[in-house]
């Protein structure tokens, strides 16, 4: 169980040099993890919570590309699910979601974020405790950023208004994305009924 | 086995252990250099109970008071996929199916396996209050669980049925998994059993894990365990309620343990007029089975 408490860079576990290997075929779609893409695909990054249930959340949006589970957003270099677990990394559980600018756009993307958890829980998601469940935005570029932060000032209000506290989602600059082991990618589709810990507020975006 | 079963290939332990971390300090190797645990050991078994709940049947917070039945899932999971087999074949339907699980224990398993593989919505009844209370945390901490599954308190333990089924519901099968024993000594020697012949089993192995703990890992409770009269009269006892409730029950069920069993409850079966089956199940060495009564035609 991961500590509730942020450490610092002096704190985290010091990883590893080499990559997670990795099969580069999503489980659904068979298309690369890793790419390379077609030109029309764009990267967003997400945490929502356990990564299980976002990647499928997200996989089954129209005009995704490509899906994978991973850890973004803290210390350690090439952790592994186990140290991550631990809170000692700073990474959160995250989903990199990669989709086709021609059929979709990052506003729905951010409207499907918003509506299926929680993201005022601060370093938890429902009963996963830990900073690794926190719920966060990593941005790619000015855009996605500027998009991110007007849609969190939209959702806010509506949040209060149903009684809940404020937005406790991290919004910041996508740093190195790292691949999840093999088991935990496209989890839900090779074990449709394990762990699905999503639930949103039930508070509508628009 | 039953073919559906999500175990049939035993367990991964490299699989389970990169979901659940905590499991990796109660991984030992056999002598065949398999990888496996000390089923002796009550808090290893209960560790892999908690990942295959969290990998498989979506329950990320199943936990169960010392001394609490810790049920073994694969077991378990059988009985649910050859009742939802034999649903099919006899009473298939387009909507959801409701199931009461009778005794359902502070561990909920049944209603856990079968709301997972069979989409089922469950009631859970007991009669103990600690497992009540425990099932109500394990609902409580697991929303979508929650939304499929119900806890009832059976308040009177001379009744399976009353007080639980209420006027209008409505359930395609009872399922259980009646007390086995009759006495308590009568449990604790079974458990003995067991122990011996699992320790047997663990001094060949090297074993991390130093415990001191006395009992079976899945021994359980006095109530999951025995009842006066054991199986035959809990089983019978049900069988002879059961009437009042044929108009709104499917098919009752219920594991019968001891092959000597079976004749005896089908005769019960049989003057409380009704109609029965018995549906067979295969575990390893293991032969079990499940007798079916049902008050209402049922197709062929």
């Amino acid at each position: 169980m991961g500590s509730t408490n942020m450490i610092t860079r002096e704190q985290a576990l010091p990883g590893r040099a080499e990559k997670m290997p990795i099969l580069n075929k999503h489980a659904v779609f068979g298309r690369n993890l890793d790419g390379p893409w077609p030109s029309h695909a764009k990267k967003a990054f997400f945490g929502m919570g356990c990564f299980w249930g976002v990647e499928r959340l997200f996989w089954n949006q129209p005009g995704v590309y490509v899906t994978a589970a991973g850890y973004m957003g803290g210390f350690t270099p090439n952790p592994t699910y186990e140290e991550v677990c631990t809170g000692n990394t700073g990474h959160a559980e995250v989903v990199m979601v990669v989709y086709n600018q021609e059929m979709t756009d990052y506003w729905t993307l951010l409207e499907c974020f918003w509506e299926n958890h929680d993201p005022t829980q601060g370093m938890r998601q429902g009963n996963d405790m830990g900073t690794q469940y926190r719920s966060a935005i990593y941005w790619v570029d000015d855009m996605q950023k500027m998009l991110a932060e007007k849609s969190l000032g939209l959702y806010q209000p509506n949040l209060a208004k149903a009684g809940f506290e404020n937005i406790t989602t991290e919004i910041a600059k996508a740093r190195e994305f790292y691949f999840a082991e093999d088991n935990h990618q496209q989890y839900l589709h090779k074990n449709p009924n394990g762990y699905c810990g999503l639930a949103g507020t039930c508070v509508p975006f628009v | 086995m039953h073919p559906k079963n999500p175990h049939i290939e035993g367990y991964d332990f490299d699989h389970l252990v990169s979901i659940m971390p905590n499991l990796e300090a109660h991984v030992v190797v056999n002598p065949k250099g398999r990888k496996t645990i000390d089923f002796s050991n009550s808090e290893s078994v209960k560790c892999l109970n908690q990942a295959l709940l969290k990998a498989y049947y979506g329950v990320a917070f199943w936990d169960i008071p010392q001394g609490c039945l810790c049920p073994p899932v694969p077991g378990r999971a059988d009985y649910v996929l050859a009742l939802n087999e034999y649903l099919d074949t006899h009473a298939p339907t387009d909507v959801g199916r409701r199931v009461l699980d009778l005794g359902t224990g502070a561990n909920i398993i049944y209603p856990i396996i079968g709301s997972a593989l069979c989409h089922w919505h469950c009631v859970g009844s007991d009669i103990d209050e600690l497992s009540v209370a425990n099932a109500q945390a394990i609902l409580k901490s697991n929303g979508a669980l929650s939304k499929r599954v119900r806890v009832v308190k059976q308040t009177n333990r001379k009744r399976y049925f009353q007080g639980v089924i209420q006027k209008d519901d409505w359930f395609d099968a009872v399922m259980c998994n009646p007390p086995f024993h009759s006495s308590a000594e009568d449990a604790l020697q079974g458990s003995e059993r067991k122990r011996n012949n699992l320790k047997r089993q663990v001094q060949k192995r090297h074993s991390k894990v130093v415990h001191k703990d006395d009992r079976l890992n899945f021994s359980g409770r006095g109530n999951e365990l025995w009842c006066e009269g054991g199986e035959l009269a809990f089983v019978g006892a049900m069988i002879k309620e059961s009437r009042q409730f044929a108009e709104q029950v499917g098919i009752f069920t219920s594991l019968i343990s001891q092959k000597e069993h079976v004749a005896p409850l089908i005769k019960q079966v049989k003057a409380a007029k009704a109609a029965y089956d018995i549906v067979d199940m295969a575990q390893g060495q293991k032969q079990s089975r499940f007798l079916v009564w049902y008050f209402n035609k049922v197709s062929a």
